[in-house]
């Protein structure tokens, strides 16, 4: 019967919210205890320049650092929560530091950088062969 | 005199059983509905803190343009609703590395009673979704002097 087909699948779909919600929570306590966290980034090959978008909501730029070596670029920061009294608390705070490699090599110092919407726009030229 | 019926007693009672059931759907969606609609939705990180004025929510939406958050209230719910949208396909364009989350992001919130949905506060800065939702006078706690005789 295609109505007892309908209860089980919403059964079913009540199981995946719970099995999402566990681990949503697992994630955040884990790294929310330890006052690190490490933020999420994204990489484009656009040709002639790599682009880099790294989340980092909260962060203000004064409290944000970008470092390039060669290939090598570090990032480093830190977010300061406000104080209060929370009932849920699933951000992290505290500092961040997050190295990556690009492919390629870049030139030095033509990193051209911007921050908006809590999202860090890093772009570097390639070295033209 | 009315004859016994068995058979249609047991068909009443299985008519009960079916509305009853269904009702029990209805409150059942109604609870969970909109998290099984969004059930593909992302889930933002939230902070959830309270002062003797207000109850404060931070929310991340990095990447989001103000424009696509929508704040919604209806009854005792608070719902947050925003898209992030991916960067446009564009020829000589590739993703290299993506670990940023895109899609809709969806939240939402049963806000206890003593609080005025309709003060509610609403600022985008940084990535974040602040709202602020002040309570109503009576549910600020009094002080009162007691005598001590």
């Amino acid at each position: 019967m295609a109505d007892s087909l309908e209860r089980s699948d919403a059964f079913q779909q009540l199981q995946e919210i719970r099995a999402k919600l566990e681990d949503f929570a697992r994630r955040y306590t884990a790294s929310g205890l330890a006052e690190s966290w490490i933020p999420a980034l994204d990489i484009l090959d656009e040709g002639d320049s790599f682009r880099v978008l790294v989340d980092l909501p909260g962060v203000k730029a004064d409290d944000l650092e970008v470092r390039q070596e060669g290939q090598q670029v570090i990032l480093a920061g830190r977010r300061f929560l406000p104080d209060g009294t929370y009932t849920t608390r699933e951000r992290s705070g505290g500092q961040f530091t997050r190295a990556f490699s690009l492919p390629e090599k870049v030139e030095e110092n033509s990193a051209e950088a911007s921050l908006k919407n809590g999202v860090l726009e890093l772009r570097f030229a390639k070295i033209k062969s | 005199m009315i004859r016994w019926q068995p058979l249609k007693e047991f068909e009443d009672w299985q008519e009960r059983m079916r509305q009853d059931v269904e009702e029990l759907e209805n409150r059942m969606n109604r609870w969970f509905g909109r998290a099984v609609r969004e059930r593909e939705a992302i889930m933002p990180a939230v902070d959830v803190s309270e002062d003797e004025k207000n109850l404060h929510f931070e929310i991340h939406l990095p990447g989001i343009d103000k424009d696509n958050i929508r704040v919604t209230i209806e009854d005792d719910t608070l719902s947050v609703k925003a898209e992030r949208k991916r960067e446009k396909k564009e020829e000589g364009k590739t993703y290299l590395r993506t670990e940023s989350s895109y899609g809709v992001f969806f939240r939402s919130f049963r806000i206890p009673a003593g609080y005025d949905m309709s003060k509610i506060q609403a600022n985008f800065k940084n990535g974040i979704l602040q709202l602020d939702l002040p309570k109503t006078p009576e549910a600020k706690p009094k002080t009162v002097e007691v005598k001590v005789a």
